[in-house]
């Protein structure tokens, strides 16, 4: 069964891109649909033998092509639709699954007759959440973007998108533009925006290097396309005690963070109200590049003519090998050392590791050092067990 | 009279011009004189004093003229407009000359001649007969021109007889013209007298410049002259007595052979100088002169002993060495001769020996002494071999490390010794070169290193002699080792009952194999003593090339260090001991340990990322890669805020928190390990690693039994999902009791060890992970996120501490560091403020001192801003040009007004005159009709 549908991928996603404007099919799949079994495997064979007729069609049209080109041309196209759709209907295991929809946007979009046949089959894999709905999101920003498409709740559903897995996910780069795309535009309302920053802020305290900077650069390019939520990083005293009036006269914690990084709806979240500390926190980081960057927010962006906005290129295809890389690519100018009163004569001094856990540095330390005594009793017998 | 004299004069001289063509500087000192403004027409007050440097205002102005020029001016112009104005019709004069102003009357004539002679020449007229007038204006002598003019030609010749006569007439021309013109006349002067002058200019510069030269030339012979006088007077003065009392004979020699060669000149001035001394004694030598020759006299006190540099100090500690040596191989000798009681001797010695090294090898002779004295004499008689070659070249030469060198196995260490060489000039060459050399070099270390990874079982003779075979390149290694391993039966055999030995002088080890041979089975102080001996012997400041070989031994050592860690029983105290020696040649190598370091880590790294792709064995740091990144942390500083080693390990580190699935509880181990050597790191600088709180996270979630309902944790499932998290440390029954995790001791269990999954391993492992944690608040406690960091750790820590089979102690644990959390949250809550990232800086004070304009001059614009200024000046400019189109228009009304006045004027007198002949006309009809003679008139009209 699952073969057979792996096969069937095989083969409809090998169509060759076509000469000219034939297009691919589209694949449309509701998967929660449940066809019965048989009625499947008939769906199997059928879409084989379209993929059959397929291959003749197209051999005929190569022979053929000058005959009508166009008339052929679209025919292929109606026949190409038809079997990707067919073929999404199918149960697709999760594998196959994602490989369509990485290829969607790219290979069977562009040749579809009819994209908007398409958003059933998108739309549930967005819902779905997770990975799946990363992936689907690029074909569905094409359908939103080119076609027309109009998704109520698609703000929601990405902000729900936000997630540590998406930094180390593998189609992260792609994720991280089109999300700026999504954000790009300036009538947004405030609060969107500044939910989407604050949702990225608090991301960034457990997210790795390569992903602190591109948060930091979307962050940047939200501010400055929202003038509007620049008090997410500088509120006057003045402001602050008016809201403190307002809404935590009874809390009387300035530093209260008002933001529910739990809560699914942005306008719930209560992003306004907040402020980036995280983003503070950054400039402590430990990666230089990501401490270095954080010092970009500090302009002001609200004075548009004086900055520009971060190309999120740069940044999303990041990871630990390209952080890693910049750092050793460096060239090595001087060499400072470590400067001891006396210099440490073991590698796990102590003194060293006692300021901060005395049991702990027992459990490394002396016992490191019973061990290397008892070496030949306890250690060793162990090491004969294993 | 005097007024009509000048310009007199001025014609008649230049006419004279005219005619001799002769440059005459007074001449023109006089046309120059002739610009001089015509004093009447100026104004100008009687001054009193001459002052100094003040400028008179309206001195040079000469208002009179310029109003006539102006009113002439207006003549020419408005007055010609107003005159046509009521004109339809224009006369147009076409004569030569006429509108040009410059030209004089005379010039107009000559053009006008000119053209007219031209007509005449014209091809109509060629052969038209000329008349006798006409051909003497063919006459070259354009001077002669005013001559004939109309009148006077019959007084033409070119007689010098005439010439006064023919002047004076030229003169009266010339007169009448400048009566006529003055202003015409004056100008063409001007015009000529500027040609004049470059011309005469030019001469004179030439002249002067001849002059200079003339004068140079005859300075430079006087000065020969005077310096053979000198030549002379001084070489007689070497032969007198005089200077000889002066100088020393020795360089009075040197003088006197200075003289004889004759080479004066470079010495002039000392001979100069020696003669003014001679005057000096000459005179009567007074008591300071005589001090002063005294304290010539005297014996120069020689410098005491200098504090030592660094160099001589290393310098001395290897000869004291080499002197040690000496001794023990005498002693050695013995006792291969004699008896045993050599031996008890050398026992002696070494008990007497002072210490050898430095502070850290304190004791190294008792243990020496415990030694039990077997099988270790065949590197003693290698070493031996190599020291008595050593000593013997000490003799020769100082360089012994070069001729040891060589002499021990002479095509190997030659070629390392290039090698050397080339990386000696590399490093001189520059940074790049430098890295890439080194590179190198690292880069072959660490493929031993790799193989001694694969066969660290057991590092014994065979294993050496297989890591030889396996260098391809170095076959003569190969047969040094086997001729050592021959050697060796045979030497532990005579050496059975002898003393074990170090000697004091060892050469660095080139290779892994050298040095684990020199100290293969040696106890663990003995290995540190002969580290230090071979730092001590080799030491940087003793040679330069002794950098190079410390470099190589550097890594030897670094790589010892690696495969010691992996080695199998592990020697922990040896590694430990190790640390020091590593870390002081660090300092002393700073920029090659440093590049050592970055090598092997980004080794490392490909090594993890290969294992990360396969997945099937752990991709854990072992625990050589920790205990390398703990020696890092170590020698170099953690707190910078990049350094060239440190980052890079620390990313690394957190690359492996973030990438390592957590398989198993060795996995958890290592991991929450990294985290604390992480915690160190940070300990300083109190940096950010959200890898490592998210590691000591999920490592509490692990702890959990149940997969949580709530938001957020299960988003960290999502995010763990690559790392296949489990509920691994959960615990599932009663612990006993709970020991801190021995690390070293999980490292050495495999991974499906029951060890894992015992409860106890799981509590001291919750142990490690909580007192870490405790750590990272601490220093965490002052980031502006802190509460968003920790808190959600804290309800997770409640979460776990509330499972059924926690231990006491651990609840309590768990329960304090969640009730920290919330004590400093709470803090950061009522202290942070929202974040005012942009400050604006605040508006300096404007001072009010007052600015001073060094030498400031009045008048002009000093304001800094260039642009401002200049703006004004033109503004200025807008005005004053404004101003002075209005005064000239105003002028020209006035003037305008004036003419017609003068017109009305006309009309009205000629009005007048009209009507008075009128009325005398009318009268005289009145008095003829009175008086009756009316006939008369009537008679007239009848007429």
């Amino acid at each position: 069964m699952e073969l057979s549908i792996c096969k069937i991928h095989y083969i409809i996603s090998h169509i060759p891109p076509l000469e000219g404007n034939d297009g691919k099919s589209e694949y449309e799949m509701w998967s929660g649909s449940g066809l019965p079994s048989n009625e499947e495997h008939d769906k199997k064979k059928l879409s084989k033998a379209q993929k059959a007729e397929d291959k003749v069609w197209k051999a005929e049209k190569q022979t053929n092509t000058v005959l009508s080109p166009a008339s052929i041309a679209k025919k292929m196209k109606l026949k190409f639709t038809k079997a990707w759709i067919s073929f999404l209907r199918l149960p697709i295991p999760v594998n196959v699954y994602k490989e369509v929809l990485a290829t969607l946007h790219q290979a069977v979009i562009p040749h579809l007759s009819n994209p908007i046949i398409l958003c059933d089959f998108l739309t549930k894999s967005y819902d779905i959440g997770g990975v799946v709905s990363v992936m689907a999101l690029s074909s569905l920003f094409i359908l939103m973007t080119q076609h027309g498409l109009e998704y109520p709740n698609f703000y929601e559903k990405l902000y729900a998108l936000l997630s540590p897995s998406i930094f180390m996910a593998k189609h992260r780069a792609k994720f991280f533009q089109l999300l700026d795309s999504c954000l790009k535009s300036p009538l947004l309302p405030a609060y969107l925006a500044a939910a989407f920053a604050k949702k990225l802020s608090r991301l960034s305290i457990c997210v790795p290097p390569s992903g602190e900077l591109v948060i930091i650069a979307l962050i940047h390019n939200l501010l400055r396309r929202h003038p509007s939520i620049n008090c997410l990083v500088h509120k006057e005293d003045g402001d602050e005690n008016e809201e403190d009036k307002n809404d935590s006269g009874s809390e009387k914690r300035p530093g209260f963070d008002h933001f529910n990084s739990e809560e699914s709806n942005p306008i719930k979240s209560n992003a306004m109200r907040s402020s980036l500390w995280e983003i503070d926190t950054l400039r402590h980081h430990y990666c230089p590049p990501v401490s270095r960057f954080v010092l970009s927010l500090e302009n002001d962006l609200t004075v548009r003519s004086k900055t520009t906005e971060m190309d999120i290129k740069d940044f999303s295809s990041g990871s630990y090998a390209t952080i890693f890389g910049d750092e050793i690519r460096r060239r090595v100018k001087q060499v400072p050392l470590a400067f001891y009163k006396a210099t440490p004569t073991s590698l796990f001094p102590e003194s060293d590791f006692c300021g901060w856990t005395l049991k702990y540095e027992g459990s490394n330390e002396i016992k490191e050092q019973k061990t290397v005594e008892e070496d030949d009793a306890s250690t060793k017998r162990q090491r004969i067990e294993c | 009279m005097a007024k009509q004299s000048t310009p007199g004069a001025k014609t008649k001289k230049k006419s004279n011009k005219k005619h001799h063509k002769k440059s005459d500087p007074d001449a023109i000192s006089m046309k120059l004189k002739s610009q001089k403004p015509n004093p009447f027409e100026t104004i100008w007050s009687r001054r009193k004093f001459d002052i100094l440097g003040k400028k008179r205002k309206g001195e040079e102005r000469r208002i009179g003229l310029a109003r006539s020029l102006a009113i002439q001016k207006r003549k020419k112009t408005l007055l010609k407009e107003y005159e046509q104005s009521t004109k339809s019709s224009v006369f147009v004069d076409k004569r030569i000359g006429e509108q040009n102003d410059d030209m004089g009357e005379f010039e107009k004539g000559i053009l006008r001649s000119q053209r007219e002679r031209q007509l005449k020449l014209g091809k109509r007229s060629k052969f038209n007969l000329s008349d006798g007038e006409e051909d003497e204006f063919d006459a070259p002598d354009f001077g002669s021109l005013p001559e004939r003019d109309d009148f006077e030609d019959e007084m033409l010749s070119d007689d010098d007889n005439y010439a006064d006569e023919k002047r004076s007439t030229v003169l009266k021309h010339l007169n009448s013209h400048s009566a006529k013109d003055p202003l015409e006349g004056d100008l063409i002067e001007g015009e000529e007298n500027k040609h004049k002058s470059k011309k005469e200019i030019m001469e004179e510069v030439i002249l002067k410049s001849k002059f200079f030269k003339a004068q140079k030339a005859r300075d430079k012979e006087e000065n020969e002259q005077l310096m053979d006088e000198l030549d002379k007077s001084f070489s007689s003065l070497v032969q007198s007595q005089a200077l000889l009392s002066l100088t020393e004979p020795g360089k009075m020699n040197a003088l006197k052979a200075l003289v004889n060669k004759s080479i004066p000149d470079e010495h002039v001035k000392k001979e100069e100088l020696a003669v003014t001394q001679k005057a000096v004694t000459n005179n009567q030598p007074d008591s300071y002169d005589k001090l002063v020759h005294e304290m010539v006299l005297d014996m120069r006190a020689r410098p005491s002993d200098r504090t030592k540099t660094p160099e001589e100090i290393a310098q001395e500690e290897r000869e004291r060495l080499e002197r040690l040596e000496e001794e023990r191989q005498k002693r050695m000798l013995a006792t291969d001769y004699s008896s045993d009681e050599d031996g008890e001797n050398a026992e002696k010695d070494y008990a007497q020996r002072p210490r050898a090294i430095s502070g850290d090898d304190l004791g190294d002779s008792f243990a020496l002494d415990d030694e039990p004295g077997n099988k270790k004499g065949w590197v003693d008689e290698i070493l031996e071999r190599k020291d008595a070659i050593d000593s013997e070249d000490d003799e020769e030469d100082d360089s012994e490390d070069l001729g040891s060198a060589e002499d021990t196995d002479e095509d190997e260490e030659s070629e390392e010794e290039e090698e050397d060489d080339e990386n000696e000039s590399e490093k001189t060459l520059s940074l790049k070169d430098w890295e890439q050399s080194d590179d190198d070099n690292v880069g072959t270390d660490l493929e031993e290193d790799e193989e001694t990874d694969e066969h660290d079982e057991a590092i014994g003779d065979e294993d050496v002699d297989k890591k030889s075979r396996n260098k391809t390149n170095k076959t003569e290694l190969k047969k040094c080792v086997e001729s050592v391993d021959a050697k060796k039966p045979k030497a532990s055999g005579k050496h059975t009952s002898t003393k074990l030995d170090i000697p004091f002088i060892i050469e660095a080890p080139k290779n892994l194999e050298e040095l684990s041979s020199l100290l293969e089975n040696r106890s663990n102080d003995d290995v540190i003593v002969i580290i230090n001996r071979i730092r001590a012997s080799n030491a940087i400041k003793l040679a330069a090339e002794n950098r190079k070989k410390m470099q190589v031994f550097y890594g030897v050592l670094l790589q010892y260090f690696a495969v010691l860690a992996n080695k199998k029983p592990l020697n922990f105290e040896l590694s430990n001991k190790l640390v020091k020696p590593i870390m002081e040649m660090s300092t002393e190598i700073p920029f090659f340990s440093a590049i050592c370091a970055r090598e092997r880590i980004l080794r490392t790294r490909v090594q993890f990322c290969e294992a990360l792709k396969n997945h099937e064995n752990g991709c854990w740091p072992t625990l050589k890669t920790l205990f390398l990144l703990r020696l890092w942390s170590m020698i170099f500083p953690c707190s910078d805020y990049r350094h060239v080693v440190t980052t890079p390990a620390l990313l690394l580190m957190c690359e492996y928190l973030m990438r390592c699935p957590i398989m198993s509880g060795r996995d958890i181990a290592i991991g929450s390990f990294l985290c604390s050597m992480i915690l160190m790191f940070m300990k300083q600088s109190r940096k950010f690693c959200p890898e490592a709180i998210m590691f000591l996270r999920s490592l509490l979630m692990a702890a959990t039994e149940h997969k949580l309902a709530s938001e957020q944790d299960s988003q960290f499932y999502h995010f763990m999902e690559l790392k296949a998290l489990r509920p691994l440390l959960c615990i599932h029954d009663g612990v006993d009791e709970i020991n801190p995790l021995n690390f070293l001791m999980v490292m050495e269990m495999s991974d499906d060890s029951l060890f894992f999954r015992s409860d106890n391993f799981r509590a001291s492992a919750l142990l490690t992970v909580i007192e870490t944690l405790q750590g990272f608040i601490e220093i965490y406690d002052g980031l502006n996120s802190f509460p968003e960091i920790f808190l959600p750790i804290a309800t997770l820590l409640v979460e776990v501490s509330e499972q059924k089979h926690m231990p006491k102690a651990l609840k309590d644990k768990f329960n304090n560091v969640s009730q920290l959390i919330k004590k400093k949250a709470d803090e950061t809550h009522t202290l942070r403020r929202p974040l005012q990232l942009r400050k604006q800086k605040p508006a300096p004070i404007k001072l009010l001192n007052p600015k001073f304009e060094e030498n400031f001059v009045k008048g002009r614009d000093y304001d800094p801003d260039r642009e401002r200024a200049e703006r004004r000046k033109l503004q200025k400019l807008i005005k004053r040009e404004a101003k002075g189109a209005a005064r000239e228009l105003r002028k020209d009304n006035y003037f305008l007004y004036e003419a017609k006045q003068r017109d009305r004027e006309l009309v009205e007198k000629e009005r007048a005159a009209n009507y008075g002949r009128a009325i005398a006309f009318l009268q005289e009809q009145e008095h003829a009709f009175k008086s009756g003679q009316l006939g008369k008139g009537s008679k007239k009209r009848r007429r």
